[in-house]
């Protein structure tokens, strides 16, 4: 140990450390500067990124040693005395903070940065934060808040006046702790006395194994102080998001299906449990030879993985509707292709993190979470215990895309906290969230899809596999999804879909923004351009003529009562001529360079498929006046928390400012469900409105007006106004409810669904949303490089809650959709870390032209619909119709990597791969 | 001005002490303070491996290690793989039979990271030495005459 002096955001401070113990963890472990974020520790994400001497550095890369003597500044430095600076305060107004996990890195970018120049141009501000990844925002809002530093009037809103904050741009009620380092994240906080676990994971993928003697490795290691395997397990060693099913043991037994499996936990002081290697352990294996990929797993005498699963095939699912071989009969262009698309990595940047407690005879979980009560019940199953005596508390969600709905840390801290009775906590490294937790499902799909000779089409025939790995996840709820939306968002008299989900010892696929329906549009969209192509339809035109109308049915006969997708195209026709033109004269002088543009589109159901999934919210009015809103929608970044308020504040007339929130704590809230399948708006945008309408209903009912009565929320007392009228109602005189409340509303809703018979025939979704985007590329035909130099996404969202929010979650599927297009695929050991994983940096993502489409749905709450999964499923399509027009090759597989792409386009010109004949 | 560390460790058996910026890398030490020059620096950057040496029996590009990680630790360098004056080891004996080196830069890295592999593995296929040393760049010999050495050097030992 040595002693290190340097000034910390002004401060003189002292540290006593190993020379070589890097910055961050200095900064956050001793002296508790938890603002700066570790993402990957590894010098690849950029959210630990500090400034030393003025330079940003990624502090995980910096041995304290470096540091010694230097002025270290972090994200607590940049406000001064509690007023935010200029750079932080943008970041707020502009929305460039979603779930905040990456803003301190990019705040320290981006001072840096103009410390050296005050007036940036776009391609500064990429150069100076192309060291720092988002997976939220796309980027744009980032670079929006840096052009207007120290010139924020343009996003700058008035508080909404009472009744007036939904479709307000509000910026996030939690924005503030997001820019300036004091939110806390899954691994920023647990008790000075917890112990640390890390989970030993399988290096095989298909394999048995014994466990020997851990008494010499404890005797080794005085710091470790157990070590859990299946046997600690006190409930149901199984976890799973169904009900019904719980496939996947928090460890291991005898058996693993796939590399990263958890198979034993070790427990003690952080030097012990990282000093452990995994050879260490008394761990035999016997490796078997797996099954992967598409093929083998579904052979005939393949190794099955589940006995329950013979074939290794989970489920099928269908919709039949019409008669698909007339219709092909009475199509004059019919196109018949396959696709295929491999995992794809959610890359949050925070990893899963928690500790856990044993209070008594109960268990509470602090935990970066998507889905509170769904983790709640599945603990009290492996803890043996009734849900009531769990407690998740989630901490703030540094991103989850569909990747923190399944159990990851949770399992083994509460087990471990359980038999040790003492706090444990654990944050999973950057490889083993990768290896361990969900992906998006690998597809492989063949479709027919076929039109007259006006353009309208006529059948859709589509069989698509998609592989869900070693263990169900929510493989049930993709092979449901992809067949409903098969066809995309047209209307089309004879549809025949089967999707089939298969078991392989791969790592799980699970949620990941969209359930398959991504996948499916890449396929139905390319179909749908080589049949305007060959009936001479301009792509854009042919999509306007076949867009399922309200008042249509879908493929599972259910007769839409909102449906805005030709509304979404007429919003991108102008752009549309304009850039093909553009493209098109481009192309008639242009060598190698060549430009395209594509048009993509797509619908999603909002909420869970033909099941109830309710949202249950409560607002409260204590004796002093204080009026809370309670929220178990987890705002993962997208920003429920402030569309949730919005929501219950104009159903109950009180403004934005008088509502306190309570969100996620199990304890506090009601069963909101999970933020996911883009039902928050929706789902729980009901519940928070009709909350507040049911506590404005009592106190109307209390003072005896009509409906037109108003409400002023004074100090220990509420006034109606009613015409020249007014009733005070003293608030300490009510008797007061079990929670101390005197006035508590309640709002329930379950959106209207009908099971799915054999045909797949029902009303599977409450609602529907729909978009249309275009992309405008540039194709290096020498490189087989892409550049999306410009997008237009139109998206009809029923009713905007928050139009901020909503451009918010465009921006970042466009990235997403682009990341999937273009660059991103899991491959176990050659793309499992974020340097040889692909996501796209600042520089990759262009100008992006949002149009909000507001068709409003009966059922919405002011008429909303989910935005959060449609942001991303029009992309890909996109940008692939544009690498058409640029080059002739028709995209079928994803990721289009400028290898695959170079070799198509020599394919294209009858050449090999070499560029020989 | 940052403060140097005292180091202390033990190279190719000999306990050293030395002190360092805690920007220095361990090669650089390595060549700079304690004159071992035999480990190569190609890079910098870990990409083409000159800089092997074994840090506590784990493999490491020496140019990505800081002199101060070495602390209280053991360093095996090409300097310590001769037995003796007059004896070489059989993977050095056998690169030079067999030429498994022209200009010799990159020598030292492999030959530390082929003694590596045959402490792991006496019997490695062509494969499993091919993606061994796949760390190691050469750009003299085509890698094929270094397979063949470190094959009849694992055959040599195995026959002890």
């Amino acid at each position: 140990m040595s002693k290190f002096d340097f000034t910390l955001n002004g401060n003189r401070t002292t540290v006593d450390a190993e020379p070589v113990r890097r910055l961050a963890h200095v900064l956050r472990d001793d002296l508790g500067f938890t603002g700066t974020k570790i993402g990957c520790d590894a010098g690849d994400c950029g959210a630990c990124t500090v400034s030393v001497d003025g330079r940003q550095v990624c502090s995980c890369l910096v041995p304290v040693a470096q540091a010694d003597g230097a002025e270290v500044i972090t994200v607590e430095g940049l406000a001064e005395n509690g007023k935010l600076s200029d750079l932080q305060e943008a970041f707020h107004l502009y929305g460039a903070a979603q779930c905040g996990i990456c803003t301190p890195g990019m705040l320290m970018a981006a001072s840096d940065l103009l410390a050296r120049n005050d007036n940036p141009s776009e391609d500064e501000i990429y150069d100076a934060l192309g060291g720092v990844l988002c997976r939220c925002t796309g980027y744009r809002k980032i670079v929006q808040a840096i052009l207007h530093v120290g010139d924020t009037s343009a996003a700058r809103i008035e508080e909404p006046k009472v009744g007036e904050a939904v479709g307000s741009r509000a910026a996030k009620l939690d924005g503030r702790q997001r820019v300036d380092g004091s939110e806390i994240y899954g691994a920023d906080k647990a008790p000075e006395d917890a112990l640390w676990l890390r989970a030993v994971r399988s290096p095989y993928w298909r394999a048995t194994f014994s466990l020997g003697d851990f008494e010499p490795l404890k005797e080794k290691y005085p710091g470790l102080v157990d070590v859990i395997t299946a046997a600690d397990v006190p409930g149901l060693n199984g976890f799973g998001v169904y009900p019904d099913v719980k496939d996947q043991p928090a460890l291991a037994e005898r058996f693993v299906r796939f590399k990263g499996e958890a198979v034993v936990a070790i427990i003690g002081d952080f030097e012990a449990i990282s000093s452990i290697s995994d050879e260490e352990l008394p761990i035999s294996w016997q490796e078997q030879e797996p099954v992967q990929g598409f093929g083998p797993p579904v052979a005939e005498n393949a190794p099955q993985l589940h006995d329950d699963h013979p074939g290794n095939i989970l489920a099928y699912g269908d919709v039949l509707k019409g008669n698909v071989s007339e219709g092909f009969k009475s199509s004059c262009a019919v196109f018949e292709e396959s696709f295929q698309t491999g995992f794809v990595e959610h890359g949050y940047i925070e990893p899963e993190a928690g500790w856990a407690q044993r209070i008594g005879d109960r268990i509470e979980i602090s935990v970066t979470t998507q889905s509170p009560y769904m983790d709640r019940d599945e603990i009290a199953l492996i803890m043996g215990l009734e849900p009531e005596k769990v407690r998740i508390i989630p901490t703030a969600c540094g991103g989850g895309f569909g990747g923190k709905l399944d159990l990851s840390v949770q399992p083994l801290l509460a087990i471990a906290a359980w038999k040790l009775n003492r706090p444990v906590r654990c944050t999973y490294n950057r490889l083993e969230s990768m290896a361990s937790t969900t992906k998006r499902h690998p597809s492989k799909i063949t479709a027919r899809y076929g039109c007259d000779q006006d353009g309208k089409l006529q059948s859709y025939d589509f069989e698509g596999d998609f592989n869900t790995g070693a263990y169900v996840s929510w493989g049930l709820t993709v092979k449901d999804r992809v067949p409903i939306h098969a066809t995309g968002p047209y209307y089309v008299p004879n549809v025949k879909a089967r999707s089939r989900a298969f078991f392989a010892n791969e790592t799980p696929a699970g949620a990941f923004r969209g359930f398959g329906v991504p996948q499916a549009a890449i396929a139905h969209d390319a179909l749908m351009d080589m049949m305007a192509e060959k009936v001479g339809i301009d792509p854009l035109e042919f999509r306007h003529i076949n867009a399922i109308r309200k008042g249509q049915e879908t493929a599972t006969g259910q007769k839409l009562e909102s449906a805005g997708l030709d509304q979404c195209l007429e919003a991108l026709r102008e752009d549309w001529g304009d850039w093909r033109a553009h493209a098109e004269a481009h192309n008639q002088s242009a060598t190698n360079i060549r430009r395209g543009v594509g048009v993509g589109c797509m619908w999603y159901g909002c909420g869970n498929t033909s099941i109830a999934n309710p949202s249950t919210m409560h607002i409260g009015i204590k004796p002093d006046g204080t009026v809370t809103l309670y929220s178990g929608a987890l705002d993962i970044g997208q920003g429920t928390n402030t569309t949730m308020m919005q929501a219950a504040a104009d159903g109950l007339g009180i403004s934005l400012s008088e509502l306190q929130l309570v969100w996620g704590d199990t304890d506090l809230t009601a069963d909101a469900g999970k933020s996911s399948a883009s039902r928050q708006a929706y789902v729980s945008g009901n519940a928070a409105k009709l909350a507040g309408e049911d506590l404005r209903g009592q106190i109307l009912r209390m003072a005896n007006v009509g409906e037109t009565a108003t409400i002023e929320f004074g100090k220990n007392k509420l006034i109606v106004h009613d015409g020249d009228t007014s009733h005070e109602i003293n608030l300490g005189s009510l008797s007061a409810l079990d929670n101390g409340e005197v006035l508590r509303g309640e709002g329930y809703f379950d959106p209207p669904t009908e099971p799915l018979d054999e045909n797949g025939q029902g009303k599977p979704y409450g609602t529907y949303g729909f978009a249309a985007q275009i992309a405008d590329v540039e194709v290096d035909l020498d490189l087989g490089t892409v550049k999306v130099v410009r997008m237009g996404a139109a998206h009809d969202v029923g009713q905007s809650l928050n139009p901020q929010q909503v451009e918010g979650q465009i921006h970042g599927g466009v990235a997403q959709g682009l990341g999937l297009a273009l660059m991103e695929e899991y491959i176990p050991g050659r793309t499992e870390n974020l340097h040889d994983y692909l996501i796209p940096t600042i520089g990759d993502i262009p100008e992006i032209r949002t149009y909000i489409i507001e068709d409003p749905e009966p059922t919405g709450p002011w008429g909303a619909k989910g935005i959060g999964e449609p942001a991303l499923c029009a992309t890909a399509p996109a940008i692939f119709g544009g690498i058409y027009q640029a080059t002739g090759v028709r995209v079928k597989q994803a990721p289009c990597t400028p290898d695959r792409l170079r070799a198509a386009i020599l394919a294209k010109r009858g050449l090999n791969g070499n560029g020989h004949g | 001005m940052a403060k140097r560390s005292h180091v202390t460790t033990t190279v190719n058996g000999d306990e050293y002490e030395f002190l360092c910026d805690a920007d220095q890398t361990l090669v650089n030490v390595l060549r700079d303070e304690l004159e071992l020059t035999g480990t190569k620096e190609g890079c910098s950057t870990g990409d083409c491996g000159a800089c092997s040496i074994m840090l506590d029996g784990d493999l490491v590009c020496s140019c990505l290690v800081l002199g101060v990680e070495a602390d209280g630790k053991d360093i095996q360098t090409i300097e310590g793989m001769a037995p003796s004056a007059d004896e070489l080891h059989p993977l050095q004996r056998n690169f030079l039979e067999i030429n498994g080196l022209q200009c010799g830069i990159c020598t030292p890295g492999i030959l530390i990271a082929a003694r590596a592999l045959l402490e792991r593995n006496p019997d490695p296929t062509e494969t499993e030495i091919r993606f061994w040393l796949a760390g190691n760049l050469c750009r003299c010999t085509g890698y094929d005459k270094i397979i063949r050495s470190v094959q009849a050097a694992a055959e040599e030992m195995r026959k002890g």
